[in-house]
């Protein structure tokens, strides 16, 4: 569905990415894990191009979207939903509204389809009582549940998460996680970059392992953390799992 | 008329400064309206990466920041006939308080824009929204409320400058204050009133901008 193709990626000198190859089949769910500082984020956010590879090829579905010019960048990312670590939801916007935003402004829907869909899915993310709030009314558990809604409400064909419980406080995570969990089960094709192992090994298809720009080693959960091949995913793993 | 009592006299002279107060308050607006239209593109030409947007940007800002309403006016209404462009006395005062007015006012916009996190736009981006839609329905709407307060500032010493119109034959509040005094030498008592109607114009301005500002804060 998407293949990165020797992604590089500089700022400056600092040279992220050192060219990483990856390809994610529809209905996987590719957990990355690694250091901070590894690229994981840099490379997600390569994905739908919020960051531009200094080279390297974004191939969507067949298409090099990399050298699509912007009003066809913006067709692609509709199908490419993305959550943040810092959420990032529209302040000025109630729950509702930051949800029917884009379906309506982007796809044209009508404000009440727009509504149909953005109301089932907050029931379903466990928040029919908060329609009308605004975000600064939400704990930051609820506020990142608006915003999985707000991502899946454009009906994206993939799902970026890039650290989404990373910000929250710890009685928030397993809200989250339950959300995700849920998108696992309903067959979504997901990218993770989470520091959470236990979610990692519970959801994964695949765990990619990343350190200073490369993919270090990657393969199922159990490979990973029971028998990982490279001394430095050995390593990594004995520093965070207790 | 000269030696008439202050109060008779301040009531046989106000419905004139009333009608000039009005036309300061038109020329105010229709400017400050201009201003605002130019301000909006403006200031997203100077957060623009692109140098075909951000170099003229910022030329006309350094520009008319840098020289003196008076001069700006002068030129539109005394330098331009010179080219074969007369325009009348109003027209040519709001073209350059318009123009003035836009210079302040994108700067107004860019520390606007400039300061909603940078998130908001990240967020935007990969809902498929363009860079322009994002601009509109996001980024916009949440600089205009930090702006607000700014915006009434610009709007309050437009008011206050539009009395340099006076010099262009522009019968505005200043003018008609000037024209009564050359007539009665009253120059104390009229100009003490003419200040205090600016005054009384300008105070319930910054009263309405922070009324504003409280009920646009919602959502905070």
């Amino acid at each position: 569905m998407i293949r990165l193709e020797k992604i590089y990626k500089r700022f400056g000198k600092l040279e992220v990415l050192r060219g990483v190859d990856l390809n994610i089949e529809k209905g996987e769910v590719v957990v990355i894990i690694g250091p901070s500082g590894a690229g994981k984020s840099t490379l997600l956010r390569c994905i739908n191009l919020l960051e531009r590879p200094t080279s390297g090829r974004v191939i969507f579905e067949g298409i090099d979207i990399t050298r699509m010019d912007g009003r066809n960048i913006d067709k692609v990312r509709e199908r490419i939903g993305m959550v943040f670590q810092h959420i990032n939801l529209f302040n000025h916007l109630n729950v509702m509204d930051n949800v029917i935003l884009a379906p309506m402004k982007v796809k044209g829907l009508s404000r009440n389809t727009a509504e149909q869909i953005a109301r089932s899915l907050l029931e379903r993310m466990g928040l029919g009582d908060k329609l009308y709030a605004y975000p600064s009314q939400l704990s930051g558990g609820q506020r990142q549940r608006v915003a999985i809604a707000r991502a899946l409400a454009m009906q994206p064909d993939i799902m970026l998460f890039d650290e989404p419980t990373s910000a929250l406080d710890p009685e928030m995570i397993k809200e989250v996680l339950d959300v995700m969990k849920a998108l696992v089960n309903d067959g979504m094709t997901m990218v993770i970059v989470t520091h959470e192992m236990g979610f990692a090994k519970e959801v994964a298809s695949r765990i990619i392992f990343m350190d200073d720009g490369y993919i270090v080693e990657e393969g199922t959960p159990k490979e990973i953390f029971s028998n990982p091949k490279e001394e430095r995913t050995a390593m990594f793993l004995s520093k965070i799992l207790y | 008329m000269t030696n008439e009592p202050f109060f008779p006299f301040l009531r046989s002279i106000l419905p004139f400064l009333g009608k000039g107060a009005l036309m300061t308050v038109e020329l105010t607006i229709i400017s400050v309206g201009i201003g605002v239209i130019i301000g909006i593109f403006g200031g997203m030409a100077r957060v623009s990466r692109n140098p075909i947007l951000l170099v003229p940007s910022t030329i006309y800002v350094e520009v008319i920041r840098g020289t003196p309403l008076l001069a700006q006016l002068f030129l539109v209404y005394f330098g331009l006939p010179s080219l074969g462009i007369n325009l009348p006395p109003f027209t040519a005062a709001v073209i350059a308080m318009g123009i003035n007015s836009g210079a302040y006012v994108t700067e107004i916009f860019r520390g606007g824009i400039q300061s909603i996190e940078k998130g908001q736009m990240e967020a935007a981006r990969p809902l498929g929204l363009s860079y322009l839609q994002a601009m509109r329905y996001i980024i916009l709407p949440q600089a205009f409320k930090r702006i607000l307060p700014p915006l009434g500032n610009e709007f309050i010493a437009m008011l206050k400058d539009s009395s340099l119109a006076s010099t262009i034959a522009i019968a505005e509040l200043m003018r008609v204050g000037r024209e009564i005094t050359s007539r009665t030498f009253r120059s104390f008592e009229v100009l003490t009133v003419v200040a205090l109607l600016y005054l009384a114009i300008t105070l319930p301005l910054s009263l309405l901008v922070r009324y504003a500002e409280r009920r646009m804060s919602v959502s905070d």
